[in-house]
């Protein structure tokens, strides 16, 4: 199976990973940070050591600002859920995944800024659509449907113009693209560990700066202040309720050290060139169409195309007989096909990873190749 | 011409049980789809594809599983190309 569904998660991993993976699965199958025999306590260090890890990859000050959780869809629900309210204003992008589009849906009092054809929004228009009760801005550091970055700088400099906190959204750029959380203007970073980080699935994290007070969306156990009713307000126990996934939290690391040896940018220079030469390559074949960014410039390694008179599903499945893994469809996040005009179709999506190889790019070119001379 | 039976049924998780259930019953083999977008709306949703002929039985086996098929359709491909046609 050649497998070009990366902005879903990554399915290669470091050989690093894989043996951290098995390792602290036979030796760290515990509750970490519950009670005080060695096994919790080496757990809870092992924790702390990935949590160091991620600090450095994000360039963090302080790693027990970073709590773990589920994945990036749970994180971005702690961050909107321990903010916003029935008296809040929220302002998002129209390339949000509905992992942010549904629980801000759910508060109710929020703009969308708009996006252009080629899945950008602008700062400007953040900026306007700044009000009185405006509590928070959410937006996607890359588009998980069309890979175009946003001006995240630009966007977090009004933010702290005007004291609202930035929530980034970087569940298609941790590990795949360079991340400062300080030179960026971000205040809350989503993440998951199972994307660019190269690491486990069910595994994501929020990073909340100093300068965030969140309300707990959850409440439970955290192995700290058990005479208390009430959720410590510390990070990173304010977030981290029950039992964490141990050896893969563990696990993670393996993977972040292994991106910081090989570092963001050469990772994301790497995937962007198997992108750009797909898209030329697509660009030759006839009936296909290439959405968004088809420049080098803001954009990643997520390619959306379609084939004229084929359904986006229809492709994915002619490609898997291929076997050629592609997502079709809106991807959860339909406003942004909006704004790429694929609203009635979908598209197909096809992402690399880090581990993608430049064969891979011919293989998928003469599969669609095959299958548009088919449909002429 | 060819024709396939197209049967809407939501979730991959609805999709996958009846798929299920339909080979070891009666040892009929589907293939689990995404709903063409002409069809499924904006929700990308799963379908199952076969032969026509396992129309009852599939109906049959959503049945037992008290799964509501969201629509049914007929599939034709000719040289003009792909059309559907709704059965209920």
């Amino acid at each position: 199976m050649l497998y070009l569904d990366h902005a879903a998660t990554s399915y290669q991993k470091s050989p690093a990973f894989y043996r951290a993976m098995d390792y602290y699965t036979r030796t760290h199958s515990v509750n970490a940070g519950r009670g005080g025999h060695s096994f919790s306590i080496s757990g809870a260090l092992g924790i702390a050591k990935t949590r160091e890890s991620l600090a450095r990859l994000f360039n963090i000050s302080n790693p027990d600002r970073i709590a773990f959780c589920q994945n990036a869809s749970m994180a971005l629900n702690l961050a909107i859920g321990g903010i916003l309210s029935d008296t809040t204003h929220a302002i998002v992008t129209q390339m949000e995944h509905n992992s942010v589009l549904r629980p801000v849906h759910r508060f109710g009092n929020y703009t969308m800024v708009s996006a252009d054809k080629k899945g950008f929004v602008s700062a400007d228009n953040v900026a306007r659509s700044i009000r009185p009760d405006t509590r928070l801005i959410i937006c996607t550091h890359a588009s998980n449907v069309c890979g175009s970055i946003q001006p995240i700088k630009e966007i977090g400099k009004i933010a702290k113009q005007y004291g609202i906190p930035l929530l980034l959204d970087a569940a298609q750029t941790a590990g795949a693209y360079p991340i400062d959380v300080k030179a960026l203007g971000v205040d809350m970073l989503a993440f998951s560990a199972h994307k660019g980080l190269l690491g486990p699935l069910g595994v994501g994290g929020l990073y909340v700066s100093e300068s965030v007070t969140l309300k707990p969306v959850l409440s439970g156990g955290t192995g700290t202040q058990s005479d208390r009713l009430f959720q410590p307000v510390e990070m990173p126990e304010l977030l981290e309720v029950g039992t964490q996934n141990t050896p893969a939290i563990m696990a993670l690391k393996a993977s972040v050290d292994y991106i910081l040896a090989r570092t963001p940018q050469a990772i994301h220079e790497y995937e962007l060139s198997l992108a750009m030469h797909l898209i030329e390559n697509l660009n030759n074949i006839p009936g296909i169409t290439v959405y968004g960014m088809t420049e080098k410039k803001n954009r990643n390694a997520t390619v959306l195309c379609n084939l004229a008179g084929m359904d986006s599903g229809g492709l994915a499945d002619r490609l898997n007989d291929f076997n050629i893994a592609t997502r079709a469809g809106w991807h959860c996040a339909y406003p942004a096909h909006c704004a790429l005009g694929t609203e009635q179709s979908g598209g197909v999506r096809i992402s690399f990873g880090a581990f993608s190889k430049t064969s891979d790019v011919a293989k998928v070119t003469d599969a669609i190749y095959r299958i548009a001379k088919q449909h002429r | 011409m060819k024709n396939n039976l197209i049967v809407i049924l939501g979730s991959i998780t609805n999709a996958a049980r009846v798929k299920k259930l339909l080979y070891t019953r009666y040892r009929i083999s589907v293939k689990t789809i995404h709903t063409p977008a002409q069809l499924g709306g904006k929700g990308c949703s799963h379908s199952i594809k076969t032969q026509p002929e396992h129309l009852a039985k599939i109906l049959q086996v959503a049945e037992d599983m008290q799964i509501v098929p969201k629509g049914v359709y007929f599939e034709e491909t000719n040289k003009n190309g792909v059309t559907y046609h709704a059965l209920s």
